[in-house]
């Protein structure tokens, strides 16, 4: 995990300097240079300036880093990096945990129900459907239900979902009812687009290792000892059969990312995707270092983490 | 002296569909298993013995088929007579297995499920048969011990204990519910001869303070001569000879039983030359004609190729299926 | 004499090799066409590529002719209808589909050269050299793949080249990883052991027994480079990265969103890219579906 750490702090570091003639403040000038007080430009050249050797510049970024200092945006001058990325992680956790949650438990049963069901007509139907599913473009689909369940359909003329955002305009955040409806909301359209394209993935995976458990020989073992049905399926089966999905999960992880991006984009969600998107489309540099940073190691961390919960899921894992 | 009939099986037969063709795995068995006996089952690997030890649990699945034979079950108590095992179903099923008939299971190391913990693989099967929790619990260390393992080692994984901790740990499992047959496929193949002699004992002496009756399965005709009762041999899916103990290894009958003596060493007695079985089993796809052992024995003469003989009762206990029926040396 | 025969002969020892391994790869997909799956997945596979051949040559017009009408549904004159400057969305799908596919293969291509060389190498020569590459290519894998995507792109002039580039630098890692464990089972076959006990030296042993054993496994691979190159690219043009003056379908389905189709309810825009992208995307996972199925039937 620390190489991982390191290597994406790295390269972090090296890829704007790689870039001959920084680009990155060219691009800047010409964009936004009548725009800007003179004082904010010295600001930013003097963030970008590069002076010292590569290590000292490295030690400085090292120190930098580690007190979440990104800089400051461009776009958004003056604002800083980490307080854009503070504001908008939360909805990006907030709509990828709910979205592999919910993937990674409609995986399990949907595949657990097509594994127990191997070899029948059913089981060849719904694997079929998972792999249709499993095989939809997220960003397409977005678009898709974007089109049809906030746009075209409505119901005595009210349109099912909102096009975008996260919470509707007229509530105002905090704890309060409305405002939990409403992110919910507009929460749906997003999270229906992850969880569509992502739990096919698990269902099938949770099927091909139930295929392999019922093949083992404690099943037949615990066919022989008379167990309840149910017993057998949760603590033989299930139990068994989730270990490899959850090692997929967190390989999975950095995946999801790319899909919840694209989607926050298209919902214009104000997660740290749309910011990226942003980032992109105006040219700002730092934002996207600090956001590329950021999401690196969060996932890092999310390994991690399912490593700690599969050593507790498998008594035969150790932690070193 | 004659014990009280406990399991009677009928001409059993036993197919396998696969693509190449119809497997016969098991042709037409009767066996008759009486309370606090020891069976000896001896054969070659692939000679059936393992489909029929998964035919007194009811556990023959596809592409495994029961086509012929019965298998009656002597051992309620409630004065309506024998249960046919293969008409159980649901429930009355499940609660035959294991409390009436338990299994301990060829190589033990892949029948524990890795994720549970011994005890519990203990607890749950006695709480599946309607015994309480606590007692369930209590009893752990008893069935532990039994088997002659140490109960500190109930908490424990699979994986954390040896080849042969976790054979002793399937032989407590089977004693749970306090079944009246066990059905012990190989218990001691893959362990080394002192634990293997160890787990013997123990199941000997299972028998003599319980009262349990157990089928032994083995390839080894050596290993069974010091425990067993009876014994059955088995070949290319028949009986081929049975009797008592002493009546079939010391005076074998048939020529395999008596290829099966001396393919194998004695644990004590003397020294002797071991001589291998020339040839191969029987491809079981094909209809045998004839003495399915025939291409092997050396003294194989016309009528074995043509004609199959029959089990013969030649003294009171001891069968054997051959033209030739006088000592085979 | 020697230097030039031997040379002919390592050549066609390798065809030789090579030859065999598609054979049994032959032979192989015989067995697997009887899978429906691996049928209707093939033919999905042919259709896309079929429609990127000659899609080009029979595209009614330019996808740049801009003198028609803008936001008109389907009609007889433009069957999928046009765009926000009257562009016909028919050609733009026609033209797009080979430029997809012809992008996504040199993708794939580069990076199953790439994936194989890391993978035989750290496969072939093990210890340190496969520590080091396997720990690298670990690195890869889990840093997530979109992110870095776009922060290589933000740095790269938006080229269908940097795409090519970026994307072929990004899809190699899980190719490695295959290509490694099965050259640890070749190098454990007793003809690579005899080749390399009669003092053969290992670049001819991985260039005459190793690699033609590994053909039919790459080329799968390729197959399911070139769809998740297609995919890939399809996302990064669709978060405005890449070449936008390109016809293909990521830039289809960017144009789409940019310009609101959405609030014009231009479906006929939405639907043709996003079914190239599904049909290829299911056809290559029925097909590896039905691999693996068969893989799975063959070591049992």
């Amino acid at each position: 995990m620390v190489v991982t750490i390191f290597i994406a702090l790295t390269l972090n570091f090296l890829l704007p300097r790689l870039i001959p003639g920084n680009i990155a403040l060219t691009i800047l000038f010409d964009k936004y240079g009548s725009h800007l007080k003179p004082q904010d430009l010295k600001l930013i050249e003097s963030q970008l300036d590069l002076h010292g050797s590569l290590l000292q510049q490295y030690q400085i970024y090292l120190v930098q880093v580690a007190h979440l200092n990104f800089g400051y945006s461009f776009y958004n001058y003056p604002e800083s990096v980490s307080s854009i990325i503070a504001q908008s992680l939360p909805w990006t956790i907030f709509l990828l945990g709910s979205a592999t949650v919910i993937s990674v438990l409609i995986g399990v049963f949907y595949g657990s129900y097509i594994g127990w069901k191997s070899g029948t007509r059913q089981e060849s139907f719904l694997s079929t459907f998972a792999i249709t599913l499993s095989s939809l473009p997220y960003f397409w689909l977005a678009l898709l239900l974007q089109l049809f369940l906030a746009v075209v359909i409505t119901v005595d003329g009210v349109h099912l979902f909102p096009v975008a955002l996260a919470y509707s305009t007229s509530v105002t955040p905090g704890a309060n009812l409305p405002f939990i409806l409403s992110v919910l909301h507009h929460l749906a359209l997003p999270l229906m687009t992850l969880v569509i394209t992502t739990y096919p993935g698990y269902a099938l995976l949770m099927r091909n290792t139930i295929v392999n458990v019922l093949g083992e020989d404690y099943m037949l073992m615990a066919m022989a000892k008379g167990l309840r049905v149910e017993r057998i399926r949760k603590r033989y089966v299930t139990r068994n059969a989730i270990l490899p999905v959850s090692t997929s999960v967190a390989l999975s992880i950095g995946y999801i990312v790319g899909g919840a991006f694209i989607v926050e984009e298209i919902f214009s969600y104000p997660g740290i995707g749309y910011q990226l998107y942003q980032a992109v489309t105006n040219f700002d540099f730092p934002l996207i270092q600090g956001i590329f940073l950021i999401i690196t190691l969060s996932v890092i961390f999310a390994n991690f983490a399912v490593d700690l919960i599969y050593a507790f899921l498998d008594p035969r894992v150790t932690l070193k | 002296m004659a014990r009280e009939l406990l399991m009677e099986l009928q001409d059993m037969q036993i197919n396998y569909r696969t693509r190449a063709g119809r497997i016969n795995a098991v042709r037409s068995v009767s066996m008759d298993i009486r309370k606090g006996e020891i069976i000896g089952l001896v054969g070659e690997s692939g000679c059936g013995k393992s489909t029929l030890a998964m035919t007194f649990l009811k556990l023959i699945m596809p592409p495994g088929e029961i086509v012929g034979g019965k298998l009656l079950y002597y051992g309620y108590d409630n004065g309506e007579g024998p249960v046919s095992v293969m008409e159980l179903q649901g429930g009355k099923l499940r609660r035959y297995r294991w409390k009436e008939v338990s299994m301990i299971f060829q190589g033990s190391m892949n029948s524990l499920n890795p994720v549970m913990r011994v005890e519990d693989q203990i607890i749950d099967v006695m709480i599946d048969h309607d015994f309480p929790e606590e007692e369930a619990r209590t009893n752990v260390d008893k069935y532990l011990s039994m088997a002659g393992m140490d109960p500190s080692t109930k908490r424990s994984y699979p994986h954390q204990l040896s080849g042969g901790m976790k054979q002793r740990v399937a032989i407590a499992i089977a004693l749970t519910c306090s079944p009246k047959l066990i059905i012990a496929d190989e218990p001691t193949t893959a362990l080394d001869v002192v634990v293997q002699k160890q787990i013997m004992d123990q199941l000997k002496g299972l028998r003599d303070r319980l009262g349990v009756s157990i089928v032994f399965i083995t390839h080894d005709i050596a290993v069974i001569g010091s425990l067993a009762d009876l014994i059955y041999v088995m070949y290319a899916g028949k009986i081929v000879e049975s009797g008592p103990v002493s009546e079939v290894c010391n005076r074998p009958r048939h020529p395999y039983t008596a290829a099966l003596m001396s393919a194998s060493p004695t644990l004590k007695g003397e020294k002797k030359r071991l001589n291998g079985i020339p040839g191969s089993p029987p491809d079981l796809k094909q209809t045998i004609v004839g003495c399915s052992f025939a291409p092997r024995c050396p003294f194989a003469f016309e009528r074995c190729h043509i004609e199959e003989p029959q089990l013969k009762m030649l003294e009171p206990g001891h069968k054997a299926a051959c033209f030739k029926l006088e000592d085979v040396k | 004499m020697s230097a030039n025969g031997q040379r002919r002969f390592f050549s066609s020892a390798t065809r030789r090799s090579a030859e065999a391994a598609l054979g049994r790869a032959w032979d192989s997909f015989h067995e697997l066409i009887k899978d429906w799956r691996a049928k209707a997945g093939l033919t999905m596979l042919l259709i896309i590529i079929g429609i990127g051949i000659i899609g080009p040559f029979v595209a009614p017009y330019s996808p740049f002719n801009t003198s028609f009408t803008a936001w008109q549904p389907p009609s007889s004159a433009h069957p999928f209808g046009t765009d926000y400057i009257g562009e016909d969305v028919l050609s733009w799908f026609l033209v797009g589909t080979a430029t997809s596919l012809y992008v996504g293969f040199i993708i794939a291509v580069s990076a199953a050269a790439l994936g194989t060389l890391v993978g035989v190498v750290a496969g072939y020569f093990g210890s340190i050299v496969d520590d080091a590459l396997m720990r690298f290519v670990d690195v890869l894998l889990i840093i997530p793949g979109f992110p870095l995507l776009v922060i290589l792109s933000a740095y790269f002039p938006p080229t269908v080249t940097s795409t090519i580039i970026i994307l072929s630098i990004l899809s190699w890692p899980f190719l490695s990883r295959v290509i490694r464990s099965q050259t640890l089972t070749l190098k454990q076959r007793p003809y690579i052991m005899a080749s390399k006990l009669s003092g053969l030296g290992s670049m001819r042993i991985i260039w005459r027994d190793i690699i033609p054993n590994l053909l039919p496994l790459i080329f799968i691979n390729v197959i399911f480079l070139v769809v998740g190159a297609v995919v890939a690219q399809a996302g990064l043009a669709f978060f405005g990265l890449g070449d936008l003056k390109s016809v293909n379908w990521g830039t289809m389905l960017y144009w789409f969103e940019a310009q609101d189709g959405i609030v014009y309810d231009a479906w006929w825009w939405l639907l043709p890219p996003g079914f190239g992208i599904l049909v290829l995307a299911v056809g290559a996972n029925f097909l590896s579906n039905a691999v693996s199925a068969m893989t799975n039937k063959t070591r049992r």
